[in-house]
């Protein structure tokens, strides 16, 4: 009886201190969408890009911009350009799943579209960065994306 | 991970049913319920991980601890008392973990609000699946202390009723009670897995081909500008709204309730054709089964029921509704959902039940969808403000149009979807007459559900990520 006892405290106390751990991560970052963005179109080209409006990331990404906190979106219509850059503040943590599915299914898509005729555009999309983290979720096809991601780190 | 996605489809579920059965070909011995239960809890973690992998580990203390509870409450058949004190300690460490992620920052926006504090919000995101997942822990304990099932000696199959893949993220809420039987033993024949074949493929079918086509009108209407929209155009925005979360929820739990037949289990219906209902206290019969059926088993009869005068009753029905809201999201909007159908039931019982039978049965009909619509314009939107000007660009209260060039666009767009829907909506479908002949019937099905499968897989691979909306709860 005793045991059973114990191991029902012993159960109490694990789920107090795993609640604890997960709330003590790393908090969300308070960068707005669009300082992040700035930070970034400094180490990658988004001269031939345009900045996107809402509507835009409605129809490319199919999820609804007013859902998050801030969305700066860069792409261009031309079918041979693949490079972007998306930079979605969250509004909760549990949005930033869905959303890098998404891209990330976005990116087979495109990847299929340019394989065996577009080397350049399927190594570009190849060395795609993808960062989920602190209540960002960063989105780049880029020449640069190690500078990307490490200016991404450095801006949370 | 979710059903209607190729992973699933084409990896995960075909991985799993070979481990499930193809022992069975090689050892017909004692164990083998033991090892499909080991086969499925596995499969079911390593499904939740894929989304949640950290919360994994809440789950399962949560599922470790309850399984003491239960082992401790069987313990003490002959104390009452002692049994009445473990298990307000499971319903209050159960509610309590509940409701840190789900309604903690609920509270404490609320509270910054009300009283200028300036509480730093909670650094947690929402464990998916955690309201079923506790509502049937919930279900266990209190049946074991109610003395109706017995405790679960074995830790794995109580684990696998927690976890079971096919309803862990999005319900339907199994009590115990309904698969206790089968988590020792159950019998797969060809003819009930096929079946369970067929029941899930309509689900997909459901969630892809029909909530997800029709959802995109909605969407498109709720993001555009919402004050100056005509009333036409609202009405049909909720209209495909209406379909979309039928379809969505109706297909995840039809898919839910054919991968449960597939591994031997029989999970009761969600839903029951909810848009023929010809009352608000008829379509709570058809719509979530088996959350209702929760609310009245482990709360609404608790309290009393109907049994104890006129003022309990509504004081019960105030309670049940406002914890029906309050379930489905912390948000104001989700609790006057909620409020507005426990004032509706409400008035149905005690208001105006003598004049419901008095009207035509069309009208009733017609009367229970609106409501039912206009209770869909709360659940949709993103908060209480949203959804009263949502409310009143339907009813012209924007000083907006009655209707405009926009809403014959839409209509035009989304008229033949919306009547195609309705025929599997209000049940026309299934009263069209079927051959008579088995062999005939057999082959009809078969091709229907091939092209079903077919069209759903192209529409997946062409499509991007499309979560269950039930999925946020």
């Amino acid at each position: 009886m005793k045991a059973l006892r114990l191991k029902e405290i012993l159960c109490v106390l694990l789920t107090v201190a795993f609640i604890v751990l997960v709330t003590r991560h790393e908090p969300p970052s308070s960068v707005s969408a669009q300082d992040m963005a700035a930070a970034l179109c400094r180490v990658t080209d988004v001269s031939a890009l345009d900045e996107c409006k809402n509507a835009d990331f409605r129809r490319e990404i199919q999820l609804n911009p007013n859902d998050y906190d801030g969305v700066v979106f860069y792409s261009s219509p031309n079918i041979m350009e693949v490079r972007e850059l998306l930079v979605v503040r969250l509004t909760d943590e549990s949005q930033g799943e869905a959303l890098t599915e998404c891209l990330r299914s976005r990116v087979e898509e495109k990847r299929k579209l340019f394989h065996a005729y577009a080397p350049e555009q399927e190594a570009l999309l190849d060395g795609y960065v993808l960062e989920n983290t602190r209540g960002f979720v960063l989105f780049a096809v880029s020449e640069n994306p190690e500078a990307v991601r490490q200016t991404f780190k450095e801006t949370l | 991970m979710v059903f209607s996605s190729a992973v699933f489809l084409f990896l995960f579920l075909p991985a799993v049913l070979v481990l499930y059965y193809l022992p069975v070909f090689f050892w017909n011995d004692a164990w083998e319920t033991a090892r499909k239960n080991t086969v499925l809890c596995l499969a079911s973690l390593l499904f939740y991980a894929w989304g949640e992998p950290v919360y994994v580990i809440l789950m399962l203390l949560s599922i470790a601890f309850n399984y003491y509870i239960g082992l401790d409450i069987g313990r003490h058949a002959d104390r009452p008392s002692r049994q009445k004190i473990i298990l307000a300690a499971a319903v209050v460490f159960d509610l309590l973990i509940l409701g840190f992620f789900k309604y903690g920052n609920f509270l404490i926006d609320n509270l910054n609000g009300l009283l200028a504090w300036d509480i730093e919000p909670l650094q947690v995101s929402l464990p998916v699946g955690i309201s079923f997942y506790t509502f049937q822990i919930l279900s266990y304990v209190v049946d074991v202390y109610r003395g109706t099932v017995k405790p679960q000696k074995n830790p794995v199959a109580f684990a696998m009723y927690v976890t079971m893949f096919p309803q862990l993220i999005a319900g339907p809420i199994v009590q115990y009670a309904d698969i206790e039987k089968r988590l020792g033993k159950r019998q797969v024949t060809p003819e009930s897995f096929f079946d369970g074949v067929t029941v899930f493929l309509r689900g997909l079918g459901k969630k892809v081909l029909f909530a997800n086509t029709i959802g995109r009108f909605y969407t498109e209407i709720a993001a555009g500008d919402v004050v100056h929209a005509s009333a036409a155009t609202m009405w049909l925005g909720i209209a495909c709204y209406t379909m979309q979360i039928y379809f969505d929820f109706g297909g995840y739990s039809d898919m839910a309730i054919g991968l449960g037949r597939m591994f031997g289990f029989e999970f009761l219906r969600n839903f029951n054709f909810p848009y023929l209902a010809d009352s608000v206290k008829d379509f709570w019969r058809r719509w979530h089964i088996s959350l209702s059926s929760w609310f009245r088993d482990y709360v609404y009869i608790p309290l009393g029921g109907s049994r104890r005068g006129t003022l309990r009753t509504v004081i019960n029905l105030a309670v049940v509704w406002s914890l029906t809201g309050l379930w489905h999201g912390a948000a104001w909007n989700f609790i006057a959902w909620g409020a507005f159908y426990g004032l509706l039931l409400i008035g149905e019982k005690f208001v105006w039940a003598g004049i419901l039978p008095k009207i035509p049965g069309w009208a009733r009909h017609i009367g229970t969808m609106m409501i039912v619509m206009i209770g869909w314009v709360f659940f949709a939107s993103d908060s209480m403000g949203d959804a009263v000007v949502f409310l009143r660009s339907m009813f012209c209260l924007n000083g907006n149009a009655p209707w405009d060039a926009a809403f014959v666009y839409y209509l035009s767009s989304c008229a033949f979807p919306l009547a195609l829907m309705s025929l599997s909506a209000f049940g026309i479908c299934d009263r069209m007459p079927k051959p008579r002949r088995q062999a005939l019937r057999l082959a009809g099905n078969g091709i229907f559900y091939a092209v079903v499968l077919v069209l759903s897989v192209i529409c997946l691979v062409s499509s991007t990520y499309n979560p269950f909306l039930y999925f946020r709860f």
